[in-house]
């Protein structure tokens, strides 16, 4: 699904989070929002699945119009992962995931014994088959984190949308959801994702988007997009590049990381 | 995944536990009767009530009246009480913390106080019940957005605004009338006749059954108002949907047997710690364990002293140890 997004703004109250966006996403790629805490990435993708309503501006699916869809055909095409979950009571891991069925059943329905098929199968591209039986109260924030994306893949959408999918991962868990992200995006699944660590754009992402003060500064490729004077101009922290290209230390893409000045000296 | 058979023996579990406690609760009491007798004693009903057969008058006109009430009863609180926990996303919540208890104290206090004689106590104990439930809503719809914060926030306001003007009733009633008032308020179980019964079980039924059909919907709920409205719900109005049946029903059934405590929380808990958090199986075998547990204290209420004890008090007694017991058991499954 192409996402289009036209002179999008959001406020709250009068505090303006989003200011005039437009970008056209295309399908099947891995797209990371950068900014500061503040920068409106959040905001952003709470407009594009239908949690805030936008003051101004539009946002289309392909050709459909956000807010003209259908709430429940609109949850069967975009799954969206929250940054914090605080679970309420000791759910199975299995019906947290088979939530995921919801826009698909009926107002007095239950899931049949297909939804849970699906859901089964929406712990595997994630590799947590084995914890379909256990209370997601005991899980750990990385677990937790990959069954909440196992619950949105249980929509079957064909667009991801995820609030700092690695936030409070430790350095492992940061590489198995990115890497999970990946390859869905692989397989055909449009996923838009903010996140916090310019490395992690530049190692995992498709494409990258800079926000500043609810600005889109920036989109493109991640060796273009993350550079040192963008890195200046949106966080304010002086940082070299380093390049490595095809060939370099088994490297066989272009990939750029950004190393914080201080840290050399 | 459940096995066809397995879900099959937990439905029989389900109509099984209530039942037999239905028998225990109807046989005990001043009057014992033969569990045995008891299938005879229905056909020979069925074909009209002797009055010159005790065993007969005491099954029908005081044993039976008192069970089903206590079912009920029971079944209501246990089955709202885990619906409203789940979509205000919070276990320590019950029906009566949205102002249902203290509006029909209310109503019922007016109407004892000043024999009003125009309403029925228990139509002006119905009245505010519901009152009480609308204001809640209302405030919190003013100010939040229907919010679970905001609806427990607003039922606490609003209970105590109710609270208020009970005492104050009871300082302006004369003696004689607040202690109707106060008995009133303390249930009474052991008072119910089959007028009670047909009054308050068609908006139990409807509430029970309207809340056991969307039982999925309140499961999703209780992952977050966000979440839920990712997944395609209109989270407001079916919260309200969810609110206003289990007012419904906790309102008649309070009106008819009074404001009796504990079951609310202690059912759907009881359930969590015994099958756990199932979103399928919750809501049915909470509603079946208050049902259950209702009748067993009020069995014990009736035939443990040469007085009756208030069946709250029971509950309290019976079920804290046991809670305290299945919480010790299960205490990892909270994150304890």
């Amino acid at each position: 699904m192409i996402i289009t997004v036209e002179n999008l703004t959001f406020y709250y109250d009068s505090i303006p989070a989003l200011r005039d966006v437009s970008v056209k996403i295309p399908c099947g790629k891995l797209v990371i929002v950068l900014g500061p805490n503040g920068s409106g990435k959040t905001t952003f993708l709470k407009c594009l699945c239908r949690l805030l309503r936008p003051k101004a501006g539009y946002v289309y699916f392909d050709d459909q119009l956000v807010w003209e869809m259908d709430p429940k055909f609109f949850a069967q095409q975009v799954g969206y992962v929250p940054q914090i979950h605080l679970p309420s009571f000791p759910y199975r891991v299995i019906d947290v995931v088979v939530s995921g069925r919801t826009p698909y059943l009926s107002a007095l329905e239950v899931p049949s014994k297909k939804d849970y098929e699906v859901a089964r199968r929406a712990l595997e591209p994630i590799g947590c088959e084995h914890l379909a039986e256990r209370l997601y109260t005991q899980l750990s924030g990385g677990e937790l984190r990959l069954v909440l994306i196992a619950r949105a893949l249980a929509q079957e959408p064909k667009v991801l949308l995820l609030d700092e999918p690695t936030s409070n991962l430790d350095f492992k868990n940061k590489i198995v959801v990115m890497t999970v992200l990946r390859d869905l995006a692989k397989r055909g699944l449009s996923i838009i994702a903010t996140e916090h660590d310019p490395n992690i754009a530049a190692m995992f992402s498709d494409e990258v988007m800079l926000m500043k003060d609810g600005k889109i500064v920036a989109y493109g490729e991640p060796h273009e997009v993350i550079s040192e004077d963008t890195m200046k101009s949106l966080y304010g922290v002086d940082v070299e590049a380093i390049s490595l290209s095809d060939g370099d230390n088994n490297c066989n893409r272009k990939l750029k990381l950004i190393i914080p000045r201080i840290a050399l000296q | 995944m459940a096995s066809r058979s397995s879900s099959v023996s937990f439905l029989l579990t389900l109509i099984a536990a209530p039942l037999l406690a239905l028998v225990l609760h109807i046989c005990i009491g001043k009057y014992p009767l033969n569990p045995t007798l008891i299938p005879s004693l229905f056909v020979k009903g069925l074909c009209g009530i002797s009055e010159h057969n005790p065993e007969q008058l005491v099954l029908f006109n005081i044993r039976l009246p008192r069970a089903i009430m206590a079912v009920l009863f029971g079944a209501t609180m246990g089955v709202t009480g885990a619906s409203l926990q789940s979509i205000l996303k919070n276990p320590l919540l019950s029906p009566y913390t949205l102002g249902i208890s203290s509006g029909a104290a209310v109503g019922a206090a007016l109407s004892l106080a000043f024999n009003l004689g125009v309403f029925s106590t228990e139509a002006s104990a119905f009245t505010f019940a519901l009152l009480a439930t609308f204001l809640t809503l209302t405030i919190s719809r003013f100010r939040g957005g229907l919010s679970p914060v905001t609806i427990v926030l607003a039922g606490i306001i609003v209970t105590a605004l109710f609270q208020g003007v009970l005492t104050l009733i009871q300082i302006i009633a004369q003696p004689e009338n607040v202690s109707a008032i106060v008995g009133w308020i303390a249930g009474r179980l052991n008072a119910v006749t089959w007028n009670h019964v047909l009054l308050s079980a068609p908006l139990a039924f409807v509430g029970m059954l309207g809340i056991l059909l969307v039982r999925w919907r309140i499961f999703v709920l209780s992952m977050g108002d966000e979440e839920a409205r990712a997944l395609g719900m209109d989270v407001v109005k079916e919260r309200l949907v969810v609110i206003v049946l289990a007012s419904l029903a906790v309102s008649s059934v309070v009106t008819a047997a009074g404001v009796i405590g504990w079951v609310c929380l202690i059912a759907p808990h009881l359930t969590r710690l015994m099958i756990g958090s199932d979103p399928k199986k919750l809501l049915p075998a909470s509603l079946s364990l208050g049902a259950t547990f209702l009748l067993i204290a009020d069995a014990l209420a009736k035939s443990v002293w040469v007085y009756e004890i208030p069946v709250g008090v029971v509950a309290t007694l019976v079920g804290a140890p046991l809670f305290l017991y299945l919480l010790r058991r299960s205490m990892h499954a909270y994150g304890v």
